[in-house]
């Protein structure tokens, strides 16, 4: 960072603000403009860049789990079956 | 029994709403499995998923003339079954998400069969977040099982929480910030 007071001031705005709006940007959920402020700041700041870059491989890695434990075979029976039963 | 064939859900729905058993039916069938998935992924196990899973279907039968169709069925049903598993404790504090030895976390195993890294890294990873998804407190638990391991969209996660999009937004990113936080401790650039 550098630059006088203001630019110093915009950037801090501009840190807390991308803190906040990082996961609607990778939800594809902010404006083109907010996008491009969120891109600008992040290119300038290191900690914002790790932030997102982190942020994104957590996604991509949420998103990449795959099928949890396998739905035992007969479940929509059993459920049937307790539902018949009406305990 | 042959597949349903497919049926038109609110058809459904307004006529399990009438009493209709067999109606009712083709939606256990057509949703069991999908509120499985969340249930067990919620819950860290399969045991009790099955057990809320029957329970959910018992209340929903229970209430469902109680149901507007202000939201999906399944968003209905999904909330019904987050409750319950709320209602139960969900997972203990602190307790490891499974039992099962095939779950334990790979990096255990010495690796004699010079598996591609990729793949390592990746059970490592999967590992990583299963911890970090047990440790984040039920609502946010929830939210982000439902949005980024379910891929169910904002509008439809945010429904199954009974919340707000903004609200459930917030909760989100909150959820995400503390898992990347594991992650990023894993990728040693843990602040």
């Amino acid at each position: 960072m550098s630059g006088g007071p203001l630019a110093r001031l915009r950037f801090m705005r501009d840190h807390f603000w991308t803190g906040s709006h990082v996961s609607a940007y990778l939800d594809r959920e902010l404006s083109a403009e907010e996008a491009a402020r969120l891109e600008r700041h992040t290119a300038a700041c290191p900690k914002c860049h790790e932030l997102l870059e982190t942020l994104r491989r957590t996604l991509a890695g949420l998103r990449g789990m795959g099928a949890g434990p396998a739905a035992p075979s007969d479940l929509a029976d059993s459920v049937l079956e307790r539902l018949r039963s009406g305990r | 029994m042959p597949p349903a064939p497919f049926e038109d859900e609110d058809e459904l729905v307004a006529r399990a709403q009438e009493g209709d058993e067999r109606a009712f039916e083709v939606l256990v069938r057509r949703h069991a499995d999908g509120l499985f998935a969340v249930l067990a992924r919620f819950l860290g196990g399969s045991e009790e998923a099955e057990e809320v899973t029957q329970e959910t279907f018992l209340r929903a039968w229970r209430g469902i003339g109680g149901f507007r169709g202000d939201s999906r069925f399944f968003t209905w049903l999904y909330r019904i079954g987050i409750n319950e598993a709320k209602r139960r404790g969900g997972r203990a504090a602190g307790a490891p998400r499974t039992t099962s030895l095939e779950r334990e976390p790979e990096a255990e195993v010495p690796d004699w069969t010079h598996a591609p890294e990729a793949s390592a890294d990746q059970a490592e990873l999967q590992a990583v977040l299963d911890a970090a998804i047990s440790e984040l407190r039920p609502n946010y638990r929830a939210a982000l099982i439902l949005r980024d391991v379910e891929g169910l969209s904002t509008a439809e996660a945010a429904a199954a929480m009974g919340l707000g999009e903004a609200a459930f937004k917030s909760r989100l990113h909150r959820a995400r910030l503390s898992v990347r936080k594991a992650v990023a401790a894993y990728l040693g650039e843990g602040r």
